[in-house]
């Protein structure tokens, strides 16, 4: 625990030996598409498949009748077609009207351009604050509102009446893409038992299955979902993409069936992260404590549910930032539209919510004429605090030490200069640089009410080895190394003695989501005390065998010791086997029990905290802005993996980076805009900045030895606190995202000549 | 994408004839690397492609004293970023090349090809141009040489006849310097929002052979051919940069896109078209001591 160990998949990746669902091929393989709307919002009047079928080499062209199950799917609510049907509504560009299954995959394509649909167009509803115009049309008949989510803490007129001084502002976030490297793809076959299995890379392989079953009308046992490695999720990979297309096709055809997105299919389709509209109004004495948070969201949930309510209620609950506010209103307006529709996505609401926030108290600092760390240092969240939905914090709360430390490093390297105060480069007068600084918060697993477990089986074997299985996904993140790390650990085994199997529905128990931060917590408690009910089991058998009390038996390396023997633990397992016992275990772990929004008491039952700096040069002439350094400072209240820890930190802050400065997903009329990738710019390597990794440990008491989550807030403060520094360096504050060079240089140009703008 | 017949000359003459035979249909590709995404986008269906890259007429690069550097239509951007032939006569070339695409992309995409494309913001075009470059184009009648910047028509119009090919481009021997600074959101990989090339010497302290042009701010990449005009046999200081590089801006003709507005082109222009003369001027000072 505590040290360096390289992910056990790493080699197989670099080299290319590890497979992902395309990898696979079965006999009689068959290719499926779907024929996407390509409209936003109309009604499907007329849909010919007959030239389709006609041609030679498809196997199989499905419409929305021959679903044999339920039409919908959805993760929480079952509000997207599989297939739209004739008379029925399109609602975004990527609803699919028609599967084709055929021989190869250019004539699945050949056969998608012979289908004749035809469209009654309907007018588009193209953005949340529009979406909720009296008068705007309905993309779902029960009204564009997918959730109206309330925050409310105090008395918000008293705390504004209490205020010195009250800042408001209103902030946009893009719609973003996750861009994981391996676009989506599903493989499925009808086995000899008359059972479907479908092979693809999942967040949530038993929703998949769940999801399948219902569509196909199957009972769920009958489906089986096989995870395969997955390249990259960031939340992309949580709701169904080709799954059910596929095992629709393969039921059909009684072949195999793989469902393969190109890249243009899967930017169209793919859940994205929500585009915001974000109003923050803060209310502070003179001496910066604060007295008032109103905040008031609109979440652009697109076409369809996904995860939409709850990632706007996590956007809601933490856009008042880790702070202490006593008065609180918080309202947000989660809406249908006819855009591609919003899901899960690293930071879950939380980005866009932090860099509103963030952003605000900067310039609350402004205007008080206070630092801007010792505002928050100030209403920092601590032991003993009580969050805006009334949660009193106990244990784990590092924001503090974050602050702290992230804030001597960079005056550190700001070698005695104030960091905030704009610096020519030495030689280039057209460049200056600053530093900026953001805070953030997010809580591990899903919280507001929402029972959360994660089942895991370890089995031990003769030849001293040991088997995690769990369902729960490798996104990319380092489950494996930190379930490997944790078995390893409670059973006294040398690491490569212990096996991961993740993801199959047939042979692992249920993880629960991939999702929240929650895996290592989660996922990870339930490895830890299955591993524990084995190893007394262990303890038990040689117990009675040597005739000394169970807590007389010690673990080491791969033995037990007892009575001055030293038994090799897969001797051990033989001895029970001969007995008739089990070497193995499955743990059903429960985390704390947590509480509904609204009805106060805890919401979730851990936060982690982070606190990044990062200083940015910006050129004046031009508007580029290159961030040199970022800090960043996670409690994530103890390591498992530091290696697997400087990973996610790393890849965090080039993900907010993204965000803050290149990256959006742009959609006009309900149209796509960004279809390739070429259009979506992800930093590259040479955008890359120095990134000096802090590690804060304040342990949370239930977390596996104390840890909490660190997927999601290594990504969340690192956009506020560059557009943070562009302020600093240039005075021109930054309230859209992404930070655009073009509009940037017009805004410093016309400070020094508006005449010229 | 439409089915199309795929041809794969062995030579020159071949090629030619194919391209006769074909007609309006055929369509020539080398890198492919941008035909191929406008076939699969279905905003092209040729009948028949005529592959390029087997030709041996086309590639290679060579100097010769006389001539310069010779520089085949299909080859590769790599090749020219690599080329010792190019990094001794023409660094700007391979500097201009190591700012396109990925690296993927470049060990396709071909000389030809970036400039036949045609596109506004060929990254190409605005170096060959100060260069002085010439386009030898073939076709049934023969070869025929014109200067690189006579070569663009309109965005995707070139002065190729029908019939004819872009065989290679000649760059003659230079005393000067150029340099071509590019402007995109993430420095690499996008295309140029604006791209300004400059070609200067400097001759007892006078400006010579002052060549600027640019690219993205016009249907065709162009000269700015009054900063030039006030340039050439100047004395350049810092206020004649100055407004050298106002004139450039003032000569070009940006349009507002989703990659830039008009003002942020024009603007890029100045900037960039300034920041280059300082460059050069300042580097041919300190070669005119030696």
């Amino acid at each position: 625990m505590g040290h360096v160990v390289p992910r056990p998949d790493a080699v197989a990746k670099v080299t290319g030996a590890a497979r992902f669902a395309d990898d696979y091929d079965f006999p009689g393989l068959l290719h499926g598409r779907a024929l996407r709307a390509g409209v936003p919002h109309a009604i499907l009047k007329r849909l010919d498949v007959a030239k389709a079928k006609d041609l030679p080499g498809v196997v199989a062209v499905l419409t929305a009748e021959d679903i044999p199950g339920e039409r919908n799917h959805g993760l929480v609510i079952h509000d997207w077609p599989a297939l739209v049907g004739v008379g029925e509504k399109v609602r975004y560009v990527g609803d699919a009207v028609a599967l084709v299954a055929a021989e190869r995959r250019e004539i699945a394509t050949q056969a998608l351009e012979l289908i004749e649909a035809e469209y009654e167009p309907l007018p588009v509803v193209s953005d949340p604050v529009q979406a909720r115009q009296p008068d705007a049309p309905l993309v779902h008949e029960s009204g564009n509102l997918l959730k109206h989510i309330k925050v409310r803490k105090g008395d918000i007129e008293e705390g504004f009446a209490q205020a010195e001084v009250i800042l408001d502002e209103v902030y946009h976030t893009p719609t973003m893409e996750h861009a994981f490297m391996e676009p989506e793809c599903s493989i499925a076959r009808l086995t000899a038992e008359g059972r479907i299995e479908v092979y693809v890379g999942s967040q949530i392989p038993y929703a998949d299955r769940d999801q399948i079953a219902r569509c196909l009308a199957l009972p769920p046992e009958k489906v089986r979902v096989i995870g395969t490695l997955i390249g990259g999720g960031f939340g992309g990979k949580e709701d169904i993409a080709g799954q059910i297309h596929a095992a629709l096709l393969a039921q059909a055809t009684g072949r195999p069936v793989k469902v393969l997105y190109d890249r243009h299919e899967s930017l169209l389709v793919h859940p994205k992260r929500h585009a915001t509209q974000i109003r923050v109004r803060l209310g502070v004495k003179r001496d910066g404590t604060l007295v008032a948070a109103q905040t008031e969201l609109y979440g652009d949930s697109g076409a369809y549910a996904s995860l939409g309510e709850k990632v706007m209620t996590r956007a809601t609950t933490h856009s008042t930032g880790p702070y202490i506010v006593p008065h609180v209103k918080a309202d947000c307006y989660a809406m249908y539209t006819n855009n591609p529709p919003s899901g899960a996505f690293r930071g879950f609401g939380v980005t866009q919510s932090c860099f509103a926030v963030e952003s605000a108290m900067d310039q609350l600092a402004e205007r008080l004429g206070m630092d801007p760390v010792e505002l928050r240092r100030k209403n920092a969240l601590r032991v003993g605090s009580v969050t805006n939905t009334g949660q009193l914090l106990t244990e784990s709360v590092g924001l503090l030490e974050c602050i702290d430390r992230v804030e001597a490093e960079m005056r550190r390297l700001s070698g005695g200069r104030d960091p905030f105060k704009p610096q020519v480069v030495p030689g280039a007068p057209n460049r200056v640089r600053a530093w900026g600084l953001a805070v953030a918060f997010k809580n591990t697993g899903l919280g507001g009410g929402a029972p959360d477990k994660a089942s895991a089986e370890v089995e031990l074997f003769t030849d001293g080895t040991a088997e995690v299985r769990t369902s729960s996904a490798e996104i990319g993140q380092g489950l494996v190394a930190v379930l490997q790390m944790i078995a390893a650990e409670e059973l006294s085994l040398p690491l490569e003695k212990v096996r991961v199997l993740l993801s199959d529905t047939d042979l692992t128990p249920d993880g629960g989501p991939t999702t929240a931060s929650r895996q290592t917590y989660v996922t990870g408690n339930a490895v830890r005390l299955a591993s524990d009910v084995v190893r007394q089991a262990v303890a038990t058998t040689l117990a009675e065998k040597y005739d000394v009390p169970p807590e007389g038996v010690r673990f080491v390396e791969g033995l037990a010791q007892v009575n001055g023997h030293s038994v090799p633990l897969g001797e051990a397992v033989a001895m029970m086997k001969a007995e008739g016992r089990e070497p193995k275990a499955t743990y059903e772990y429960w985390a704390p029990k947590t509480q509904p929004l609204g009805t106060g008491g805890d919401m979730h039952f851990a936060y982690s905290f982070a606190t990044q700096a990062a200083e940015v040069e910006v050129d004046l002439e031009t508007g580029e802005v290159r961030v040199l350094r970022v800090i960043a400072a996670n409690d994530v209240g103890r390591v498992i993996n530091p290696l697997g820890l400087q990973g996610q930190i790393e890849g965090g802050v080039m993900m907010g980076l993204g965000n803050a400065l290149t990256e959006e997903f742009i959609v006009e009329e309900g149209r796509v805009i960004t279809d390739r990738l070429a259009r979506y710019r992800m930093p590259s390597i040479v955008l890359t900045p120095q990134i000096i990794p802090i590690v804060v440990e304040h342990p949370t008491g239930e977390g596996p030895y104390g840890a909490k989550g660190i997927g999601e807030i290594s990504s969340i403060p690192t956009t506020p606190a560059i557009t943070n520094a562009v302020y600093h360096a240039t005075g021109v504050r930054v309230k859209r995202l992404p930070v655009d060079q073009d509009w940037l240089a017009r805004e410093i140009a016309r400070r020094e000549r508006p005449q010229d703008v | 994408m439409q089915p199309f017949e795929y041809h794969s000359p062995r030579s020159l003459p071949e090629a030619l004839r194919l391209l006769q035979e074909l007609g309006d249909g055929a369509r020539l590709i080398a890198g492919g690397t941008d035909l191929l995404l406008r076939m699969k986008q279905g905003q092209l269906a040729p009948r028949a492609l005529i592959d390029l890259r087997r030709a041996a007429e086309l590639h290679g690069i060579s100097f010769s004293p006389e001539e310069g550097l010779r520089i085949g239509a299909a080859v590769t951007l790599r090749e020219l970023q690599r080329s010792p032939l190019v990094r001794d006569h023409c660094p700007c070339l391979c500097e201009t090349a190591s700012w396109m695409a990925s690296e993927q992309v470049r060990s396709l995409a071909t000389v030809g090809g970036n400039l036949c494309n045609a596109s506004p913001a060929a990254d190409l075009a605005p170096p060959l141009m100060v260069l002085d470059a010439q386009a030898v184009l073939v076709g049934p009648q023969g070869e025929r040489r014109l200067p690189v910047e006579a070569f663009f028509l309109g965005p995707g119009q070139t002065a190729l006849d029908r019939g004819e090919l872009l065989k290679e481009v000649l760059v003659p021997p230079t005393p000067g310097n150029a340099l071509y600074l590019k402007h995109a959101p993430r420095a690499f990989m996008d295309i140029a929002v604006v791209g300004v090339a400059v070609h200067l010497r400097m001759e007892r302290g006078l400006a010579r052979a002052v060549r600027i042009a640019l690219g993205a701010v016009g249907p065709t990449p162009l000269r700015a051919g009054p900063s030039e005009a006030l340039l050439e046999g100047s004395a350049p200081t810092a206020s004649l940069l100055e407004e050298a590089a106002d004139l450039a801006a003032r000569a070009c003709s940006p349009i507002d896109d989703l990659r830039g507005s008009a003002w942020y082109r024009r603007r890029m222009v100045r900037v960039l078209t300034r920041r280059a003369l300082d460059r050069l001027c300042a580097a041919s000072l300190v070669g005119e001591g030696t």
